[in-house]
């Protein structure tokens, strides 16, 4: 039987979604040969959209935070073993600015008022609390904090987005607010409205003209308008633009219910990064098994159609994520890492994993289970001591954080990556200056 | 307001007396703290017993199971799905037991037809291969809440008030009668019913309701969890063949199955009694000796029914209790109009009605004979999206282009939604999110409500039944009752799916750290 080819690369990175693509960006920037093989492309479908870093430390307080860094420095100082603290404040800024450099870059430039969080309304009618906020969104942010005569303008037939609801909620904090729905003015068939589908057809110079022709009427007397976050996709920025001059007003997104058109649109900026750099980006992937050769990993990789590839990596990142990415298992008993079969972290047993309120403060403990690292995101084995010299893990997988509760969603998934690609870099240098 | 006869208690005893005595041409009112079926009559195994399972320790029960049993399949087969039992033993257990079990059952009237251990798994092929003994049985499956809601419906068309989200706070007494039943809905309106008779037939809280009368019930509390799998397991009612015990039976419910039970004692009904990982992992020890894939199953929740016993004594073991059902003339203490009725088994729901109203009958001086053995159940109008197998074929088939799917997994029109909310409105004049779930199968697929309930809250909002906050405190209301149910069984897939939810709602809409108060934000 004729062996399966391998193929080499630097750094192996197992997992698709924002840590995994965000370290491959990182690693292309460093001249480090890169691929990355995953399975889905993550959580960013579910996500907002928006570069959280820390919005609420500690948990147990709900206590919200203006500086996110201040809060970075505090919880790093408090809480030693959290990803953060393995990197510290100046750092973690290093990564975020880096990151933000790369997807405004691909056209996908983020706002964030310097040294401070921000609020911004979803369509829940909740405020969420971040930093980063895409470009689209940002006018939402100032409409709160103006206070701005507000109209949230709904769409007919999209069944997780009330005009009415946010209005509802929102009239708390913006008394001057109103809202109303239009028809979509294109014809799909039957009633349901896909996210995903509607701002693709927003990207149409056509369509758009039609939007603002049925809001222009609604819009006197407002100074901003608010529209769930379907604002194109291909270029967001000039649909958001255009839909300004066209009815005078401001504009801004609200994040939605999945599935998430701001994700989707990073998603695309760093697939668009990835291509740029000849990052090898391979979809469909299952890492099957890993086996150590030498101071390399041999990976084998299964696709769809059940195809192997071996990839003969010099190190790998594990960036598989958590239950969604099926970075970690549970059953009944316990919860394990999938690939190498590494410690995780984790409560005693199932009865201390959820908390009796959903909501409860300070989260569930099962959150804060999984791998734990040393200061060069190498997790340990069951000794104790780093598992494989060149094996990384960055992003949800890494134990003692809540990124769900901390609001510190990207923010964790960046830093790590781009600790996890430094740390990896000085491996690459450490070998390559010879012993 | 004034009645003949107020009934506390929105189950299947309140319920049931309710129809029972309209029947008779009796005026009443139910009266129920929440909504219908709030109690053990929503949160039970939905199994409609043959009386096989009660043959050998208690030929009484056995015989009412089997009556009760042929006259539900008869006069409500919309709510009943009669798809048969078996009663199967493993290696270990009690061979006395099994050996007993078919004469137990012909001496009670009951079939129980012997099958080969490979007839029995041929019949299902999930069954353990190391079965040692098997019968065939006449148990069946029935949906407790389209029980109910069509006993209340037809109570209703026949002149009875319902009168739910209210909640008895008194009772004036005047002598050895009571006068007077005070209410508060949960809107805080307060309101007085003048009564000839009360019926307490408030299941878990007959106690607190009795207290709040100055008499007492002695009604003990058992608690019993049950689970809740995501695909069906089995066509046919399974049952344990041996002495009856925790984990012993798997009843079909449609697209899911139920397993369970246990009997945990407790001291105070609680809305959302503590389930326990041990008894989770019991039940699941326990149901995969009888069908070994329930080990890699997906739960996609839990839940646990209180129920109120009879008896008295010290008993240790709570099956010891009779789950013959107590009818308590509290003449006897010195209050000639109050009855309390608690205990027995979903299955011989309507023979406890019966017998409450004969009571109340004989103490009203009314002469009028129950009708319930004959009468069949009409399918009500709100119940017919309960189990809503013809409706949804129907509407595949037929539904207008502007119609739409609130719920996916379970396949809920917007238009359901809509009248269903009317209805509400019009006859109870509250509508929450967990009134429709309740009529409807909003919440019961695998994402248990996360998607639908955010939907319905939209829709609701739309139609302008929701101002100001009120939806989107609801939703997370929901949210919190429906996490009783799932904390239980948070493994495997199920935990895939709880953490994309936490993504959206704690993650997305912050609703963790909602609402933020105004001395409390960074801008």
């Amino acid at each position: 039987m004729k062996a399966l080819e391998r193929e080499a690369a630097d750094l192996l990175i197992i997992g698709a979604g924002l840590t995994g693509m965000a370290a491959a960006v990182f690693a292309a920037a460093r001249g480090i040969r890169t691929t990355v093989a995953g399975w889905t492309r993550g959580g960013l479908s579910f996500a907002s959209g928006t570069i959280d870093i820390l919005g609420v430390y500690p948990t147990g307080e709900r206590k919200r935070w203006e500086d996110p860094w201040a809060a970075i420095s505090t919880l790093s100082d408090e809480t030693p073993d959290h990803p953060y603290a393995r990197l510290g404040a100046d750092r973690i800024r290093l990564a975020m600015d880096e990151f933000l450099a790369i997807v405004a870059g691909a056209g996908l430039p983020y706002r964030t008022r310097p040294g401070r969080n921000v609020l911004l309304p979803t369509a829940a009618g909740t405020l969420k609390i971040t930093h980063g906020v895409p470009e689209t969104m940002w006018a939402g942010v100032d409409a709160l904090e103006k206070r701005a005569r507000t109209l949230i303008v709904g769409f007919e037939g999209m069944k997780e987005f009330s005009s009415t609801l946010v209005a509802e909620i929102l009239k708390a904090r913006l008394p001057q607010i109103s809202h109303a729905t239009v028809a979509f003015p294109f014809a799909f068939m039957g009633r349901d409205r896909h996210n995903l589908l509607l701002a693709e057809t927003l990207d149409s110079t056509e369509v758009r003209a039609r939007v603002a022709d049925a809001v222009r009427p609604l819009v006197r007397g407002f100074d901003s308008v608010g529209f769930p976050a379907i604002l194109g996709i291909g270029n967001s920025r000039l649909v958001t633009a255009d839909l300004e001059e066209q009815t005078g007003a401001s504009i801004f997104e609200i994040p939605t219910m999945p599935p998430s058109v701001p994700g989707q649109r990073l998603m695309n900026s760093l697939e668009l990064v990835m291509v740029r750099q000849g990052v090898d980006f391979r979809l469909s992937r299952r890492a099957l098994r890993v086996e150590p050769s030498g101071d390399r990993l041999i990976v084998t990789l299964a696709g769809k159609e059940g195809q192997e590839e071996v990839i003969d990596a010099g190190g790998v990142l594990l960036a598989t994520g958590r239950f969604l990415g099926r970075g970690l298992a549970a059953d009944s008993n316990g919860l394990r890492e999938t690939l190498f079969g590494l410690p995780v972290h984790q409560p005693e047993s199932r009865e201390g994993w959820h908390r009796e309120l959903f909501f409860h403060p300070e989260g569930h403990p099962v959150n804060r289970a999984g791998l734990i690292v040393d200061n060069d995101f190498r997790p340990l084995g069951g000794s104790g001591e780093c598992a494989f010299q060149n094996l990384f893990a960055a992003g949800s997988i890494l134990a003692h954080q809540d990124w769900v509760r901390e609001k510190s969603g990207a923010g964790l998934a960046i830093a790590t990556a781009w600790g996890a690609v430094e740390a990896f870099r000085r491996m690459q240098d450490a070998r390559s200056a010879g012993p | 307001m004034e009645t003949q006869v107020l009934i506390i208690g929105g189950g299947a005893t309140g319920t049931g007396l309710a129809r029972d005595l309209a029947l008779r041409g009796i005026d009443c009112v139910i009266v129920e703290r929440y909504d219908l079926t709030a109690g053990a009559s929503g949160a039970n195994h939905g199994l409609l017993h043959s009386g096989a399972r009660y043959a050998v320790v208690d030929p009484s029960s056995a015989r009412e199971c089997r009556d009760e049993s042929r006259i539900l399949k008869t006069l409500a087969p919309h709510c009943v799905e009669d798809t048969g039992g078996l009663f199967v033993a493993v290696k270990g257990d009690d061979e006395n037991y099994v050996a007993d079990f078919q004469a137990d059952c012909e001496s009670v009237g009951i079939p129980a037809k012997m099958l080969t251990p490979r007839e029995a798994i041929g019949m299902e092929p999930d069954l353990a291969e190391g079965i040692i003994a098997a019968y065939l049985v006449e148990d069946a499956s029935i949906n407790p809440f389209r029980l109910c809601v069509d006993n209340a419906a037809h109570a209703v068309r026949l002149g009875a008030k319902l009168l739910t989200h209210t909640e008895v706070v008194g009772f004036d007494r005047s002598g050895d009668r009571i006068v007077s039943v005070r209410l508060r809905s949960s809107e805080g309106e307060e309101l007085k019913v003048r009564a000839g008779q009360v019926v307490n037939a408030s299941g878990a809280w007959v106690n607190q309701v009795a207290a709040l009368a100055g008499v007492n019930t002695g009604a003990v509390l058992s608690k019993g969890t049950l689970l809740v799998t995501q695909t069906r397991i089995t066509d046919r009612v399974l049952n344990r063949l041996r002495p009856p015990g925790d984990g012993d039976i798997i009843v079909p419910g449609g697209t899911v199955s139920l397993m369970g039970t246990t009997s945990r004692r407790i001291d105070d009904p609680r809305d959302y009694p503590r389930i326990t990982s041990s008894e989770v992992d019991l039940i699941v020890s326990e149901a995969s000796k009888m069908v070994p894939l329930v080990q890699n199953t997906r739960f996609i929740r839990a839940f646990a029914g209180i129920r109120s016993l009879s008896g008295s004594g010290s008993a240790v073991e709570d099956r010891s209790f009779s789950r013959e059902f107590a009818l308590l003339d509290h003449e006897k203490e010195g209050l000639g109009n109050l009855i309390s009725v608690f205990g027995g088994k979903l299955t011989i729901f309507r023979l406890i009605a019966e017998k409450t109203a004969d009571l109340v009958c004989e103490k009203l001086g009314v002469s009028s004979p129950c009708r319930t053995r004959e009468e069949p159940l009409p399918s009500s109008d709100t119940g017919r999206w309960i189990d809503p197998r013809e409706e949804r074929a129907r509407w595949v088939r037929s539904h207008g282009e502007e119609d739409t799917l609130l719920c996916e997994c379970e396949m809920v029109p917007l238009s359901v939604i809509d009248r269903l909310t009317s209805e509400l409105t019009t006859l109870h004049r509250h509508v929450d999110l967990n009134s429709i779930a309740l009529r409807s199968r909003v919440g019961k697929g695998s994402c248990q409500g996360a998607f639908c309930a955010f939907r319905i809250c939209a829709h609701l909002y739309d139609k302008g039944v929701y101002t100001g906050r009120e939806g989107i405190d609801e939703l997370k209301d929901l949210l919190h009752r429906r996490w009783f149910g799932l904390r239980p069984v948070l493994w495997g897939r199920q935990i895939v799916q709880e953490e994309l939810q936490e993504a959206i709602h704690c993650g997305i809409f912050n609703l963790d750290i909602d609402p933020l108060d105004e001395g409390n934000h960074p801008s």
